[in-house]
């Protein structure tokens, strides 16, 4: 018995109802053309007794997408650009793994885990489904989901294309600032560059 | 009439012996030749792969199972048959070994990863990073403050860092996302 398998086997009506779509170990949350996902990974440590697996979740915008950052149909978990795994929500941010024997009992995991789903995982894709989501998470969160640059680069691409030039004309003077001497510094004026940003 | 077919059973007896010869010949002469490439281009690469390595990364000597399991793996000895057999129990050992690098190289992961933890960072293990050139999987994968700092890949003995990793890396580390090769000494 493959006992991964069978736990995403289990795990696929309880996340259903919950309103998301299946494709592999991907469960897909749809608002508009952005995607919340969670993804369920298999550690390479597992064996056939014992499985370890950890979920990964993130948000996929659309309007990032076609700009040309990881640009997909059906993106995976990897391509989206705000990303976490669940544990960095969790208190102490541990690396969270659930480790399944063959012998337990495959429901009680799966109720764990939806609850930790429901508990983590859907609250914060939900913060951050929209583009404007994505933006107040940008500007006023600690957690990025992402690289420093990362962040710059789509909270400027996600800002021009809401017309919010004020907070686009700060985001970009705090960023120069931080990064003077930095290489991001040059990342940075080849993105803004790209998006044809003039003050 | 007698003749003729006199004649035509010699033919097939003769076209039957040649056909054998010829079986024989392509069972002696396939296995030798196969056992001579194999063997030449297998030294040959692991040859050019030491000096690469040694040159590169200053690593002054490969590991004796990193080499044997290489060399293992394609040297076939006598027939056909054995050759088989002894490739499969090869394979076993080869499969011990990569079994016994694996368990020191998450032992390593493990190690540095504390290590970081201890200084404030939060560390995630097997990560799945997306490039153009395919995903590339991060041993470890920092964050601080809830960024994303970079990756880092930890290698155990002589345990190879290959061009296509090199290439993911480079693409990630251009798009802020430093990867960082760890090596484990050997006095470690």
């Amino acid at each position: 018995m493959d006992i991964f398998k069978e736990l995403i086997k289990t795990l696929t009506p309880l996340l259903k109802q919950m309103g998301f779509n299946k494709k592999g170990n991907n469960f897909y949350l749809e608002l508009g053309e952005n995607y919340g996902i969670v993804n369920f990974q298999k550690s390479r440590e597992s064996t056939k007794e014992v499985v370890l697996f950890t979920a990964n979740f993130g948000v996929y915008s659309s309007v990032l997408g076609q700009f040309g950052y990881n640009d997909s149909v059906k993106p995976e978990v990897e391509q989206c650009h705000w990303q976490s795994r669940v544990g960095s929500f969790m208190p102490g941010s541990p690396d969270y793994w659930w480790k399944v024997n063959i012998s337990d009992n495959l429901s009680g995991i799966a109720s764990n885990v939806i609850e930790t789903v429901q508990s983590i995982i859907v609250p914060e894709i939900n913060k951050r489904l929209s583009d404007e989501g994505l933006i107040n998470c940008w500007l006023n969160e600690d957690f990025a989901g992402t690289t420093e640059i990362g962040r710059f680069k789509y909270l400027t691409v996600l800002l021009k294309k809401k017309g919010d030039l004020n907070t686009l004309n700060q985001v970009v003077d705090a960023f120069m600032q931080q990064s003077k001497g930095k290489p991001n510094a040059s990342r940075a004026l080849e993105h803004l560059k790209e998006i044809e940003y003039s003050k | 009439m007698k003749d003729v077919l006199k004649l035509i059973k010699k033919s097939i007896e003769v076209v039957f012996v040649i056909i054998l010869i010829l079986t024989c010949m392509v069972l002696t002469v396939i296995p030798a030749s196969a056992k001579s490439i194999s063997y030449d281009q297998l030294h040959h690469s692991c040859t050019v792969f030491h000096n690469n390595y040694t040159a590169q990364e200053g690593i002054p000597t490969i590991t004796t199972s990193s080499y044997i399991v290489r060399r293992n793996v394609t040297v076939p000895s006598g027939n056909m048959y054995l050759g088989v057999a002894s490739s499969t129990a090869a394979t076993e050992g080869t499969q011990s070994l990569i079994q016994a690098n694996r368990t020191a190289g998450n032992l390593f992961r493990d190690e540095l990863a504390t290590a970081l933890r201890a200084e404030g960072r939060t560390v995630n293990t097997e990560v799945y990073k997306w490039t153009p050139f395919g995903k590339r999987y991060m041993d470890l994968d920092v964050w601080h403050n809830g960024v994303n700092l970079g990756g880092i890949e930890t290698k155990v003995g002589g345990s190879r860092y290959l061009p296509l990793q090199r290439l993911k890396d480079a693409w990630l580390d251009a798009n802020g996302y430093p990867v960082q090769l760890v090596r484990k000494p050997a006095n470690w």
